[in-house]
């Protein structure tokens, strides 16, 4: 094991949290020390700076070479909630087909050539609909909002069409709030998360967020260790 | 006979997305990792590769399905 300064690891393992339930929470970075350890040359003496891991383009597109993600989420599963009972209907409608069809004679109702018009119609409509169900699925898991040690990234993207990346320097911040309005957003944990920008006091909301107390504070801790250690890299940079 | 062919047609094209949608998933979460906890899974247990799973036998046995729908009468 590489022998490292003790100030050099300790802010790293102080990020490490407990959920609202007391539980730790795993995060990418619980594995981040011992990575380092293995990964890492000692820096120079006195100078504490980031280790030298290449992490270019390792969890998302345009991740910096030293950035290392603390935590990352998606959006809440409520909004998954209306795709699955889109998909569930899709299912039940063939087995309604088949039930009336085992029940009741379709040609006193309709002739040949009509049925194959609607049933072809039909297909078409359900296939479509199918698709469009599982790529809401995917698309989910791929829109993930990411809390680096430099910055915070919102990766709102879909398989086709849309890569929409958009990302909040760690010292732009001026104030984050969080909104839990309703009995909803209560009973089911999220809320809207919005950030204020030092720079024309522009917002930034994210809307659904799971569990936005802990991302809250998430956010305010490492914009807070942030600083500190860019203060005291530019301290020690005078200083050489 | 054109019916049956329209039939094939919406299917080689079905089966087609999905596989293309696949290909471009797996391609992107190969490149871009995350380590998944149950805080990050949806509903705390549910993997991507569960739904790419189900996707695909969801789109094969439509097609099984469909067949069934479109020869009842």
């Amino acid at each position: 094991m590489t022998d490292l300064p003790k100030d050099f690891i300790e802010p790293i393992q102080k990020i490490e949290e407990t959920d609202q339930d007391g539980k730790p929470v795993r995060e990418e970075l619980s594995e981040t020390p011992r990575k380092i350890e293995e990964q890492s040359a000692m820096p120079p003496e006195g100078l504490h700076i980031l280790p030298e891991v290449d992490n270019t383009n390792r969890h998302f597109k345009g991740q910096q070479k030293n950035e290392i993600v603390l935590a990352f989420t998606r959006k809440h599963w409520l909004v998954i909630i209306p795709h699955i009972l889109w998909l569930l209907m899709l299912m039940i409608a063939p087995v309604a087909i088949f039930w009336f069809r085992a029940n009741y004679d379709f040609s006193e109702f309709i002739s040949p050539v009509a049925y194959r018009v609607i049933s072809g119609l039909a297909i078409i409509a359900i296939t479509y609909f199918l698709h469009m169900c599982f790529l809401r699925f995917f698309n989910f898991y791929l829109q993930t909002f990411i809390i680096t040690n430099y910055r915070v990234v919102q990766l709102d993207q879909t398989l086709y069409f849309v890569r929409n990346r958009d990302s909040i320097d760690l010292r732009e911040i001026q104030d984050i709030e969080i909104h839990q309005k309703g009995i909803m957003p209560t009973i089911c944990n999220y809320g809207e998360l919005i950030i204020t920008l030092s720079s024309a006091h522009a917002t930034k909301h994210v809307s659904f967020m799971p569990n936005p107390e802990y991302f809250f504070r998430k956010i305010n801790k490492t914009k807070r260790e942030y600083i500190t250690a860019r203060t005291l890299e530019k301290g020690q940079a005078s200083k050489l | 006979m054109a019916s049956w062919i329209l039939f094939g047609g919406v299917h080689v094209a079905s089966l087609s997305f999905a596989f293309l949608t696949l290909w471009r998933l797996y391609k992107y979460i190969r490149r871009y990792r995350f380590t998944e906890s149950k805080y990050t899974l949806l509903f705390g247990f549910v993997h991507l590769h569960w739904f790419a799973v189900a996707y695909i036998i969801s789109a094969s046995a439509w097609v099984l399905v469909s067949w069934g729908i479109f020869t009842l009468i």
